[in-house]
């Protein structure tokens, strides 16, 4: 494990959220539009707060949503009328 | 191209024939060329795979999506670009795939599955704060043996401490994901209770663990306050 794994691994135990959080499937229901919005321009993580958590609560998700994001924002790159 | 709307998307792969198999055409053209491209360029836990394997396996996570999307077509809520949903898709058949390999190469012994936490967990710590981060590691060693429930526990370690993939988590234990994500936020809230109740906080850890010695608020003897007063 890495050093940032270790760390990230204790920032998610005092982020841990005392009621409900999103599950990942609800998790990747929403992220395509979350993405959508980021590439917009538009502030997704104050628009879908819970996602933004659910990418910072679990890495595989977040790794999702990185990758998502490269993949869109190359198309979008050379597509500019998208 | 002119880039097809959502309604036109949808359209085209209910309907049969042409229409449907140009669709699928396109819709597979772009999903591979997006996955090879990330896969040749960017994946992080992609490892040394060869020209030809990464081709292959663009291929096949491209159809396993296609495959996917068809049978979820009813699913698609038109919030997002159609094909921002299709690329989240076969992103995700290719990470669960790449994070498969990689738990192949390095698989525990069954049996070691869950068990033991680690004698310590960084590869590479800071040799200034050896001391400091391995009594901050024993107390968490306590702490995640006494406080988590057994489930909790194996699941946390098989997890974050020999890296198992959480669907293939899911599988060993023949629960789903969700059931999952459910068990290790209640695993974080009792680990969470059991630090604050040691009086360690996330300030705490932190300074132990992240930042270089002259910047943390460890005293002279080598100890933060909170790990002196705890152990």
């Amino acid at each position: 494990m890495k050093e940032k794994d270790f760390t990230r691994l204790i920032d998610t135990i005092f982020a841990v959220k005392s009621g409900e959080e999103m599950l990942c499937s609800e998790y990747f229901d929403e992220l395509p539009r979350y993405v959508d919005l980021e590439v917009a321009g538009q502030n997704a993580a104050a628009l879908l707060p819970e996602v933004k958590h659910h990418m910072h609560q679990c890495p595989e998700c977040g790794e999702v949503y990185l990758a998502l994001l490269k993949l869109v924002g190359k198309e979008n790159s050379s597509d500019p009328s998208r | 191209m002119r880039q097809r709307s959502n309604s036109e998307w949808l359209t085209a792969l209910r309907e049969g024939g042409r229409g449907q198999e140009a669709a699928l055409a396109e819709l597979r053209l772009g999903l591979l060329s997006a996955i090879r491209a990330y896969l040749t360029k960017r994946s992080p836990i992609q490892g040394s795979l060869h020209s030809a394997e990464t081709q292959h396996l663009a291929e096949d996570c491209t159809q396993e999506a296609i495959l996917i999307i068809q049978a979820k077509l009813d699913g698609f809520r038109g919030e997002s670009q159609f094909m921002t949903w299709a690329f989240s898709i076969v992103i995700r058949v290719a990470l669960g795939e790449l994070r498969r390999r990689r738990w192949r190469q390095v698989a525990t012994e069954k049996a070691q599955l869950g068990q033991a936490l680690p004698a310590w967990p960084i590869e590479e710590p800071g040799p200034e704060r050896i001391l400091q981060q391995r009594e901050a590691w024993a107390l968490l060693t306590r702490l995640i043996d006494t406080a988590l429930t057994p489930l909790q526990r194996s699941v946390l370690v098989a997890h974050a401490f020999q890296e198992m993939p959480l669907d293939l988590v899911a599988e060993w234990l023949g629960t789903n994901r969700n059931s999952l994500y459910k068990l290790i936020h209640d695993a974080r809230k009792r680990l969470k209770q059991a630090l604050l109740a040691q009086g360690l906080t996330h300030k705490d850890l932190i300074a132990i663990f992240d930042r270089p010695v002259s910047e943390s608020h460890l005293s002279s003897e080598g100890k933060s306050p909170s790990v002196q007063r705890i152990l």
